[in-house]
């Protein structure tokens, strides 16, 4: 990986974040990035991302005997998944903690 | 109509999924399918319908978006890969259309306009069912059902909000004639539940409701125009007012807000609203977000019976009933079935369009043949195929989106009046907003890509050499053959179905149409007057006014005859009450209680048929008389004379006795059966009114022919007895009938319409198909006719192979009509889902145009000069 990797887009952050509670199947993906963050995917998004990460390497589809077979194969975080999404994480912290991102988060009018 | 809606939306998308890469498509479309239903589903059983249109929009956003990368700034994208892309196709099916203008135009223009129609009811439906009601946070809002004892303000654990109220007249008095407001006593947060918010002032403060409340009121923008002038300064003003709360004396009241013009409320009692002072139980409220509706049944109804305490009131159930459902419980069927009928209209039209499209390709065979010898194969033969089917589809649901913009304004005020309920909101609701306008996308897409598989299932099937080699005619195969046949047949059997419907509702509107009203209308004019309490406390001072009233109206030039009755027919809407029969026999299940002055029957002209009408001797000191009307009669005492029969409602409700048995009335005549309203045959029970005097009764008065309208006179004859009883709702007679009947008319016109539409269109497609048929065969024909065959035998030839298609859609067709039949059951008056002379006659007609469809072009063939023809080859 070279040293200063493009940020992930929104969806894949927020697809291996959902992941990184444990396996998932694809509609349970769908249902906890909406929980999480109320963004409303649909499966083309879901599945579309978690096709593009299976060939990266990120995720992988593993088998989930106890599962409901109507809800289809499961899928779980990569270590190499895991890694990106660590570091993406370190980014968005890291902008976090500059002065004018700290300052609009303490401003009153935008806080109200 | 949820089950259904899921169905077609998962079936669009699995369609749609094409739109992915094929990779995506074997590996997770099953599953993607599956989900996307998934999430229908579980919308559905937490928001219903609403919830469905709400997933499918969230799938059809979806479906927009790319597949998403893993990095924001990867490198820049592919064009697409190998072969030519979705863009060629496009510029391909562009070009192959402008050739064919005839056929575009057609395909666009049938398909349009069917979607054109389904655009517009799917308008009043979205606007009516789908639309939450104009209320903050509409899905929370419930009422309680049935009202019970428990106060507004004891269900804070139930509701976030919580109202009551108590509906009035208010006879608004001073300067100029006294005016009828429509208002209510309501609790504070009426206004914050309704979302009725003041243009000018303040609504009504919490410390203003109960005992010893401010007289103050929050007026309409109507009444703050009509009856203040639209005065700036209105906030402080004070008006006069008898209300029946306190009928007494009038009260006065201050302005302290006036309402929006566009403030929208589920009824009319909204030009004054004052403050509820009296404890009230609670009517309807904003459910608790973390209580459940069930939770909110349950709490409300333990509430009830511990404050009832006695034993009956354990089997008390209280219930909750969404306002939205409340509004339109009467709507809903009738909307429902429109929207039915517009959707086999829609698919009639598909057929239609599939048939000219079957047609067409088979012509091209060679074009396709040409191009898959070239080594086209699967996706490059399909795209500018699915290409020309999406085009040819968007085109159409353009056309419909025009015509609904422009319609849809201009419709409004037709629909709540045809319809037979004011628009949520407003004529403004009437509206193409994102869902009809994404619904009827996603249909036309889902026509579009159909379109487009009806020649790709034909090209498919045809074999390049065989095509070729058939040269510029094309070869249709088995397959196709019986693809368009049945594409035509069912085209023919839908639009049966659909004119038997029509038929239905036509004999039904026909039927209303000469109902024998039982009475005169021509002429007939009606208006409200309302008495004070005060001034008229006692039935004698009111017997004495009616009198009077009727003797003065009497008397005004170009009035022929007055009468005063207390629900006017088609004017007023009264409920029905059981009625029990002195003697034994069974109880009639609902007479509408009428009360009439002696002169009623003689002004309306209504024969009494045994017996006597009233006289002025039937006064509060007689015995107690009435009249009846025929099948009542009959019903209570079969077989036997009524008169001198008595009979009694079984329950009337009484504000302090809490109801109980009428009075035992004499029979002492019989009258026809009349027509008062709802377009049916009301059984009457007419009482005096010098026994059953109220204080709200209607003027009728029958204006006599040619004269110039008295109603300044008869005003003018009601203030020289009472300056301040107001006159309200005037309206004619005749046009209060017709107005009645105007959503049964209009229905059975508009299923009419669209019937006539289908049938024309199933008739255009069988044409269409037979005319190819023969030009295919000419050489057939030109053989046989040259070997000596005579025409007739040529033509019957057609007509044989005809016969089946149209035998077997006449059968499907007819047992279509019987199932539209039966769901139109509830509109019909007068007529059986099954009736004869419709399913027949309808029967009858379609085989006959269908076969004079097939007749025509065989004859075309038969009369061709066989060597010419056979030159031609």
């Amino acid at each position: 990986m070279t040293d200063a990797p493009a940020p992930l887009t929104p969806v894949v952050f927020h697809v291996l974040l959902a992941l990184s509670g444990g396996p998932l199947h694809g509609y349970g993906v769908m249902k906890r990035v909406e929980e999480d963050s109320g963004l409303a995917m649909g499966p083309g998004t879901v599945y579309g991302a978690l096709q593009r990460l299976a060939d990266t390497g990120w995720v992988a589809e593993v088998d989930d005997d106890a599962g409901d077979a109507r809800r289809g194969r499961a899928f779980a975080l990569a270590p190499a998944g895991r890694e990106a999404l660590r570091r993406e994480a370190e980014r968005i912290t890291g902008l976090a903690r500059r002065e004018e991102v700290r300052a609009l988060l303490l401003a009153p009018e935008v806080r109200g | 109509m949820r089950r259904l809606t899921i169905a077609l939306v998962a079936a669009a998308y699995r369609l749609a999924l094409l739109r992915y890469p094929r990779s995506l498509r074997l590996r997770h479309g099953r599953q993607m399918a599956e989900d996307a239903r998934a999430l229908m589903e579980e919308a559905a059983r937490g928001q219903g319908l609403r919830g469905v249109v709400r997933a499918a929009a969230r799938l059809a956003r979806d479906l927009a978006r790319p597949v998403p990368r893993v990095r924001q700034a990867g490198a820049p994208r592919r064009a697409s890969s190998g072969g030519p892309g979705m863009g060629f196709a496009l510029a391909t099916a562009g070009r192959s259309l402008r050739r064919d203008p005839r056929f575009t135009v057609a395909v666009v223009g049938v398909v349009g306009t069917a979607l054109a129609l389904n655009a517009l009811v799917l308008a009043a439906v979205n606007a009516y069912l789908v639309r939450p009601l104009p209320y903050p946070e509409a899905d929370r809002l419930f009422d309680v059902r049935p009202v019970t004892d428990v106060g507004w303000r004891e269900v804070g654990d139930v509701f976030e909000k919580a109202v009551s109220w108590d509906l009035d007249a208010f006879t608004v008095v001073g300067e100029g004639a006294p005016d009828l407001a429509w208002g209510a006593w309501v609790t504070p947060d009426f206004f914050e539940l309704y979302g009725l918010r003041p243009v000018l002032g303040r609504t009504l403060l919490p410390e203003e409701a109960g005992d010893g409340a401010a007289a103050v009121a929050v007026i309409s923008h109507r009444l703050w125009r009509d009856r203040f002038g639209g005065d700036p300064s209105i906030l402080g003003r004070t008006f006069r007012a008898f209300t029946s709360d306190r009928p007494d004396d009038a009260e006065t009241f201050t302005v302290v807000g006036v309402l929006g013009p566009d403030a929208w409320h589920f009824n009319r009692f909204t030009d004054v609203l004052v403050p509820l002072r009296a404890d009230q139980p609670v009517y309807a409220g904003r459910l608790r977000r973390d209580v459940p509706r069930e939770r909110a049944e349950e709490l409300l109804t333990s509430l009830a019976r511990a404050r009832a305490g006695d034993a009956p009131a354990q089997d008390l159930r209280v219930g909750l009933r969404g306002v939205q459902d409340a509004y339109t419980a009467r709507v809903r069927p009738r909307l429902l079935v429109t929207l039915s009928a517009a959707f086999l209209v829609l698919l009639i039209a598909c057929a239609n369009a599939g048939v000219l499209t079957l047609v067409r390709s088979a012509g091209r065979a060679r074009e396709l043949a040409v191009r898959r010898a070239l080594g086209a194969g699967g996706a490059g033969l399909a795209a500018p195929l699915l290409a020309e089917g999406l085009l040819l589809a968007l085109g159409a649901a353009a056309l419909a989106l025009g015509a609904a913009l422009a319609l849809l304004p201009v419709l409004a005020a037709a629909v709540q009046a045809r319809v037979g309920a004011p628009l949520p909101g407003g004529p403004g609701a009437l509206r193409l907003d994102a869902t009809v306008a994404l619904v009827l996308l996603g249909t036309s897409v889902v026509v579009g890509l159909a379109l487009g598989l009806v020649p790709l299932h034909a090209a498919a099937r045809a074999t390049p050499g065989a095509s070729l080699a058939a040269g510029g005619r094309g070869v249709t195969d088995a397959g196709t053959r019986r693809l368009r046949g049945l594409l035509v047949g069912g085209e023919l059997a839908l639009s049966l179905a659909l004119l038997t419907g029509a038929g239905l509702l036509v004999r039904s509107a026909l039927h209303l149409e000469g109902l024998e009203l039982g009475f005169d209308p021509a002429g007939m004019e009606v208006a409200n007057v309302g008495l004070r309490q005060a001034r008229y406390p006692d039935d004698a001072s009111r017997v004495a006014f009616y009198d009077a009233l009727v003797e003065e109206v009497s008397r005004v030039p170009g009035v022929a005859g007055a009468t005063v009755v207390r629900a006017a027919p088609f004017v007023s809407n009264a409920t029905l009450r059981p009625v029990e029969g002195e003697g034994g026999a069974l109880p009639h299940e609902g007479a509408l209680p009428q009360v009439v002055h002696p002169s009623f029957f003689g002004v309306l002209d209504v024969p009494v048929l045994r017996g006597r009408a009233f006289t002025p001797e039937d006064g509060s000191g007689s015995v107690a008389v009435a009249v009846i009307t025929e099948e009542l009669a009959r019903h209570l005492w079969p077989g036997e004379d009524p008169l001198g029969r008595r009979l009694r409602f079984v329950e009337v409700p009484n504000a302090t006795s809490g109801g109980g048995p009428g009075a035992w009335r004499t029979v002492v005549g019989v009258v026809p059966e009349m027509v008062t309203s709802l377009g049916e045959e009301t059984p009457v029970v007419f009482e005096p009114h010098a026994q059953s005097a109220g204080l709200w009764m209607s003027l009728a008065y029958r204006v006599r022919p040619g004269a110039p309208p008295p109603r300044d006179g008869v005003t003018a004859a009601l203030r020289a007895l009472d300056a301040e009883a107001p006159l309200y709702g005037r309206v004619s007679l005749e046009d209060a009938a017709s107005a009645a009947l105007a959503p049964s008319r209009f229905f059975a016109a508009l299923l009419g319409a669209f019937a006539a539409f289908a049938f024309l269109l199933a008739l255009v497609g069988l044409y269409a198909v037979v005319a190819y048929a023969v030009r295919q065969q000419r050489k057939e024909v030109a053989i046989r006719m040259a070997l000596g065959a005579r025409g007739g035998a040529v033509q019957r030839l057609f007509l044989r192979r005809a016969l089946a298609t149209v035998a077997a859609s006449v059968a499907l067709g007819a047992a279509g009509g019987r199932v539209l039949g039966g769901a139109l059951q509830d509109q019909l008056h007068g007529v059986e889902p099954g009736d004869p002379l419709v399913v027949l006659g309808g029967a009858v007609l379609l085989a006959a145009t269908a076969l004079l469809a097939v007749w025509l072009p065989a004859r075309e063939a038969s009369r061709a000069d066989p060597m010419g023809v056979l030159r031609e080859e």
